[in-house]
C-alpha cells in the first residue's frame, strides 16, 4: 500500500483511552429509549469502536464517521441486544465491516492525499519505542482488509479467534491462518526483511 | 519484546474526543440514518455472474445441439435426396440400353 495512504500522526502519541467504566445497569435504561443512558453506552464504547476504525482505514476523518455510523444504527437495533457483551461484539461486527467496506470503495476510487497527511512526523523526542510502534502500525495498513481486521481485534480488542471468526462471519481455520500468516509477516518486516502478504 | 506484545502497544485504544457522544447523539436526535453497509452484500455480484455464466452455457450447448440436429437432417436429405438421384439415373439408363437393344434387333 503507498505511503500517501497513510494518515500523519500526531507528533505526540495520543493518549490511550482511560478503560470505560462497564455499567450493565445503562443498557436496559436505554433500551427503553433513554438518552443519557445511550449517551453512557456511547462514551462506553467510543474508544474501541473509533480506534478499530482508524487503525482499519488509517484516515482519522474516515474513522470519526464509521464509528458515529455504527453507534446510530446501533440506536435503532439496542432493543435487539443482550447484554453488555453483545452489545461489545455488535459494535465491533458493525465498525468492522463498515470499516472494511470503505477500504473496498477506496480501493475502487482512490483520493489523492496531500503529503502533509502523508508524511510520517516524529516528534523531537518521539523515543525508539514510539518510531517502533509508529513502524508497526504502519506495517499493519499494508495488510489486507481481512488479515488486518483479524490481528487488530485480536491485539487491540483481546478477542480470542473464535470470537474473531463470529464478528467477521470467517471459519476458526481462516483466523488462525490470518493469524499465523500476519505476524510471521510482520515479525519479517518490523525486522527489516522478508517479502509481502 | 515480542511482536505481539509490541503490537499490543502499537494498537492501544485512542478515544475520539468529548465531542464524539454530542455528535453522535446529534444525528440520532435528527434521525439520520448510517450509511448502509454494501459489502456483506458483495457476494450477491458474484452469484449473478456465476448464474449469467450458467445461464450462458446452457444457452451455448443448447444451441449446439440444435445446429447437430439441423445438420444430421440436412445431411439425411442430401442422401435421400442423392439416392432418388441415383434411382432415376438407374432407370433412364435402363430405358436407353432397351431402346439400343431394340434397335440393334435384339
Amino acid at each position: 500500500m503507498p505511503l500517501a495512504q497513510f494518515t500523519a500522526p500526531p507528533a505526540q502519541p495520543a493518549p490511550a483511552a482511560p478503560p470505560a467504566p462497564e455499567s450493565a445497569a445503562e443498557l436496559p435504561v436505554a433500551r427503553r429509549g433513554d438518552s443519557q443512558a445511550f449517551a453512557q453506552l456511547v462514551k462506553q464504547h467510543q474508544a474501541r469502536v473509533f480506534s478499530v476504525a482508524l487503525r482499519l482505514t488509517g484516515h482519522r476523518e474516515d474513522a470519526e464517521e464509521l464509528a458515529q455510523d455504527a453507534f446510530v444504527q446501533l440506536h435503532g437495533v439496542l432493543p435487539q441486544l443482550a447484554d453488555e457483551q453483545h452489545v461489545r461484539h455488535w459494535l465491533l461486527r458493525a465498525v468492522t465491516h463498515r470499516s472494511i467496506d470503505r477500504l473496498r470503495r477506496r480501493e475502487r476510487r482512490p483520493r489523492l492525499v496531500s503529503l502533509e497527511d502523508a508524511a510520517e512526523v516524529a516528534g523531537p523526542d518521539a523515543t525508539p519505542d514510539v518510531l517502533a510502534q509508529r513502524r508497526l502500525a504502519a506495517l499493519l495498513l499494508q495488510l489486507a482488509p481481512a488479515p488486518r481486521a483479524v490481528v487488530l481485534l485480536r491485539f487491540q480488542q483481546d478477542l480470542d479467534p473464535s470470537d474473531i471468526a463470529a464478528v467477521l462471519d470467517m471459519s476458526l481455520n481462516t483466523v488462525k491462518s490470518h493469524l499465523r500468516r500476519s505476524l510471521e509477516w510482520l515479525r519479517a518486516q518490523h525486522a527489516g526483511a522478508g517479502d509481502g502478504y | 519484546m515480542d511482536i505481539e506484545q509490541q503490537l499490543k502497544n502499537a494498537l492501544r485504544s485512542e478515544d475520539p474526543g468529548p465531542q464524539f457522544t454530542a455528535a453522535v447523539l446529534e444525528r440520532v436526535a435528527r434521525g439520520d440514518a448510517a450509511a448502509p453497509v454494501a459489502h456483506r452484500r458483495q457476494w450477491q455480484l458474484p452469484m449473478a455472474l456465476a448464474a449469467s455464466v450458467v445461464v450462458a452455457v446452457v444457452g451455448l450447448s443448447l444451441l449446439r445441439e440444435y445446429r447437430e440436429a439441423q445438420r444430421a437432417a440436412a445431411a439425411q436429405q442430401l442422401a435421400v435426396a442423392l439416392e432418388i438421384t441415383g434411382a432415376q439415373l438407374k432407370e433412364v439408363q435402363q430405358r436407353l440400353n432397351r431402346t439400343q437393344q431394340k434397335e440393334n434387333g435384339i
